[in-house]
């Protein structure tokens, strides 16, 4: 029995890599990618900004960038999440990380012609950071997860007559994971089949060992707009963001041991099991696991499925200074049913996920202010993504409605800056502290305050 | 009304709306005061739910801690010893037959004595086991090694008593600690396990120093956390039934009006007469008061002795005899002990805020042949029966019984509501549904 067949909790491993926790949105979807559009609720489908956002928003809008003309528009949005989870049985909680985190884009367009423009777009349409202090309550599930995805996005567009624009671009995508949890000693099986070491009385939440599991892939995919307008006042629009599948996703899964300090006891079975005296560190007897065992660094693979978009919208100006859009965007988050993760010494481990779709409305409104502002505002609410078993410390996420403001100007003659905050109620949701499998154990609240800022230049 | 006013209402309006969302399932357990939010209880086998020489999930559930949780509405968890299809259910099971050699055990028999604790995902809440003396909440490896220690495995894990109290972060904590600091004495009789036994062992009773030493760090812990508490006393282990005077023995068995006096029951049992007129079982007259009532004999000596002469052997008992009798000298190191323990818990329980329940106050008012026997039943073991103890105490005659415990929970409760005026119903036991005794 000395060497102990430690079957790592990897189902906590797969959560971050399989159900990961937005700080945003729908999912871990982001829709932040112009301040102009984040002022007013994220709408603009049907009439997308005027800052190079449109290849996010709608590709078709880039078709708008008048000829000769250069834009680069370079700005960020930042997030100051504040969460916690508070336990049933015991009424203790741990709150996030109070840090804030930056989401930073860049667009650069130029119209080619009367009919044709074309851009190239940086920005991340699904990310999260999810930072839980290492002794957090659901730090068995994860406490640090990381995943980006940068997408690089050329974009060309074009007028088809006086009603109609287009536009469609190429998205690749720089997939980046960074993903951690503890494993709880107590959740470990020994040799004695059928018998953990919860069943030798060792406590619940007893930390062992401390997993980190990186990993970077490339995935492609692209993205289609169209956007047409029958009069001045009244335009329609919709987008198509593909949905994009990533294999093979070879990481490198590192162990390291945290110490239990717990000594055997006198009187313990593990004495003569072991055949070692009273008082030897437990530690001591976990240390080869980390050393030849099962927990030695070793790669792992997993794959991705990022969901597809469809966004509808429309906009009407009533007058000439006030403008109003609704957005309805639905994505496929039921792409997320199932995460596989192959590990060289811990073997597979399939986690179902069940995500559902989410679906969106977005409500937008701007008003010109004089001859060079505009004020916005916007609400906005969608439903969640994860489903009721399996909302964790990695996805603390729920059904969230979310208020806008913002306010751009020109900044001489060829400058703009565009600035905008947005409140995240999320409506608190039970879920889980534990791996895949145990039930709900407690409250997940969330609330976010966004601050962006944009700055455009045209040439 | 303009359309832009119609458009800039429902921007205000709809986010009104959408933020009117509540969620009743949200809600915690109620709870009867937050004072008791997170309970943790401190012991020995007593709070444990340990009856019998034996403890398993029937028992646990029965401890007065976990029924005063239940008082409390507040989530409880326990260390449970579940079936196990080949260790069986307990750790180990109760007996239910005390007079045999071994007792027997509820339940099939246990090849390793012990079954495995159920998995909890939770910290537990009762973190008490079966022979912790005051030093061993700090330190697993503070006394000897006994047959005890095997619950530091399978209850605490290899951490202490105040390890997992701290992570567990209470708000209420109770601390019934101190009976095997003095009860080693007691049960250190020989038997055939324990060939150089000495009932009244004074070496093992925990010198009032140290007792108050450890005691005071693990108040100094419960403050430390920011916690309430209530401090139970340490019984009087000279009265509970697993010893008797010698005095009654004596009593019992002879008809001597000049020795023979009130309080002692003064007719003789017919059966341990009866004995005695068959010239096989006879107590010595330095068995007899005054003496004698400082004398004490557990309950397996005596019954030894008895079923000795039952059987047709001839035995006596003689207090003089150190071993087998609890000496007037060592009963009385026991009880100065006991007293001095519990002067210095009630001035701490004072002097920090905390709550204070003595035991020994109901312990006396029980003795009464019912509910606590001043001298065990002995005479249906002749049979192959059980030797009784009242109603109060299980069957090996030191650990409280089911009825017991629910006695205890409502005197803590008492205690309690009258330190921080809480609400605990009293009794417990109707208010809630308590499982059976």
């Amino acid at each position: 029995m000395r060497r102990f067949h430690v079957w790592l909790a990897v189902g906590g491993l797969a959560a971050f890599l399989g159900s990961p926790a937005s700080l945003r949105a729908q999912g871990f979807s982001v829709n932040e990618h112009g301040t102009c559009a984040m002022g007013r609720a994220g709408t603009g489908v049907a009439a997308p900004c005027d800052d190079g956002s449109a290849m996010f928003f709608n590709p078709a809008g880039v078709a708008s960038v008048p000829r000769g003309r250069t834009q680069i528009s370079v700005g960020g949005v930042f997030i100051a999440p504040h969460g916690d989870f508070t336990q049933d049985a015991t009424g203790l909680s741990s709150d996030l990380n109070k840090k804030v985190f930056p989401v930073p884009a860049l667009f650069l367009t130029h119209g080619f012609t009367d009919r044709f423009a074309a851009g190239l777009g940086v920005f991340a349409p699904y990310g999260l950071t999810t930072d839980w202090p290492k002794d957090a309550l659901g730090r068995f599930s994860s406490f640090k997860s990381v995943i980006r995805n940068i997408y690089v996005q050329p974009t060309v567009a074009a007028k088809l007559g006086k009603y109609v624009k287009v536009g469609g671009g190429f998205d690749v995508n720089f997939l980046h994971l960074e993903l951690n949890q503890r494993v709880d000693l107590a959740e470990q099986a020994t040799t004695t089949p059928g018998v953990t070491f919860a069943n030798l009385g060792i406590p619940a939440g007893t930390d062992f060992a401390e997993g980190k599991v990186t990993g970077s892939k490339t995935g492609f995919g692209f993205h289609l707009g169209l956007t047409v307008q029958p009069t001045d006042q009244l335009s329609f629009g919709a987008r198509y963001l593909s949905r994009q599948r990533i294999d093979d996703i070879n990481g490198d899964a590192e162990f390291k041991q945290v110490n239990t300090n717990i000594l055997i006891p006198p009187g313990s079975p593990l004495i003569a099991a072991l055949g070692v005296p009273a008082g030897t560190p437990m530690d001591a007897i976990l240390a080869p696991q980390f050393q030849s065992g099962k927990l030695i660094d070793q790669g792992g693979a997993t794959g991705l499925r990022l969901p597809e978009q469809l966004t509808l919208g429309v906009a009407f100006r009533p007058t000439d200074k006030l403008h109003l859009l609704f957005d309805y965007g639905m994505q496929n988050w039921e792409v997320w049913d199932t995460i596989v993760l192959d590990f060289d010494s811990l073997g597979q481990r399939v986690l179902p996920q069940d995500f559902k779709r989410t679906h969106s409305w977005r409500f937008g409104g701007e008003y010109s202010v004089g001859s060079s502002s505009v004020v916005r505002a916007g609400f906005l609410t969608h439903s969640a993504a994860a489903p009721d078993d399996n909302v964790t410390a990695t996805l603390p996420e729920g059904g969230r409605t979310e208020f806008t403001v913002g306010y751009g100007t020109r900044l001489g003659g060829s400058g703009h800056v565009d600035l905008a905050y947005q409140y995240i109620d999320q409506a608190d949701r039970r879920g889980r502290s534990r791996e895949a499998g145990t039930p709900n154990d407690g409250v997940y609240t969330f609330k976010a305050h966004l601050f962006g800022a944009t700055f455009s230049w045209n040439f | 009304m303009s359309f832009k006013r119609i458009a800039v209402s429902l921007l205000v309006v709809l986010p009104l709306l959408g933020s009117c969302r509540t969620d009743d399932s949200l809600n915690p357990p109620p709870i009867i005061d937050p004072m008791f939010r997170r309970y943790v209880s401190m012991g020995n086998s007593i709070t444990a739910g340990f009856q019998s020489l034996g403890i398993n999930d029937s028992t646990q559930v029965r401890s007065y801690a976990n029924l005063l949780a239940m008082a409390m509405g507040t989530d409880f968890k326990l260390p449970l010893f579940n079936d196990h299809p080949q260790l069986g259910k307990g750790c180990p099971a109760p007996v239910d037959t005390n007079s045999t050699d071994p007792p027997g055990r509820v339940g099939p028999p246990q090849p390793t004595g012990c079954s495995l604790r159920a998995p909890t995902r939770d910290l537990i809440n009762n973190v008490a086991f079966p022979g912790a003396e005051v030093a061993e909440l700090l330190d697993n490896f503070a006394d000897t090694p006994s047959a005890t220690d095997v619950y530091k495995q399978f209850i605490l894990g290899g951490r202490t008593e105040l390890e997992l109290l701290r992570r567990l972060e209470p708000t209420f904590v109770s601390v019934f600690i101190g009976a095997n600091d003095v009860l080693g004495a007691l049960l250190d009789y020989p038997s055939a396990t324990n060939p150089t036994g000495n009932a009244g062992n004074s070496s093992q009773v925990t010198q009032l120093a140290a007792f108050t030493g450890s005691y005071d760090s693990v108040l100094d812990a419960i403050e430390a956390v920011g916690a309430k508490a209530v401090l139970i006393s340490v019984p009087d282990v000279t009265v509970i039934p697993f010893a008797s005077l010698s005095a009654i023995y004596y009593c019992l068995t002879v008809s001597d009006a000049l020795r023979c006096q009130a309080p002692l029951p003064t007719t003789p049992d017919p059966n341990l007469a009866g004995l005695r007129a068959l010239g096989r079982f006879d107590v010595n007259v330095n068995c007899a008061a005054p003496g004698g009532l400082q004398t004490l004999v557990p309950w397996p000596i005596g019954l030894q002795k008895i079923g000795t002469a039952a059987a047709g052997g001839t035995t006596v008992i003689d207090c003089s005899i150190d071993a087998e009798v609890v000496t007037p000298t060592e009963t009385q190191v026991i009880a100065t002990a006991v007293a001095g323990y519990n002067a210095h818990i009630a001035r701490e329980a004072a002097a920090r805020g905390f709550a204070y329940f003595d035991i020994n106050l109901g312990l006396a008012a029980a003795v009464d042949n019912v509910r606590i026997r001043p001298f065990p039943d002995l005479l249906p073991a002749l049979a192959g029966g059980n030797v009784g103890f009242g109603t109060y105490f299980s069957l090996d005659g030191f650990h409280p019984s089911s009825l017991a415990h629910q006695a205890i929970a409502d005197g803590i409760a008492d205690a309690i509501n009258t330190e921080y005026g809480t609400s605990l119903p009293v009794p417990i036991c109707g208010t809630v549904t308590c499982p059976a005794p």
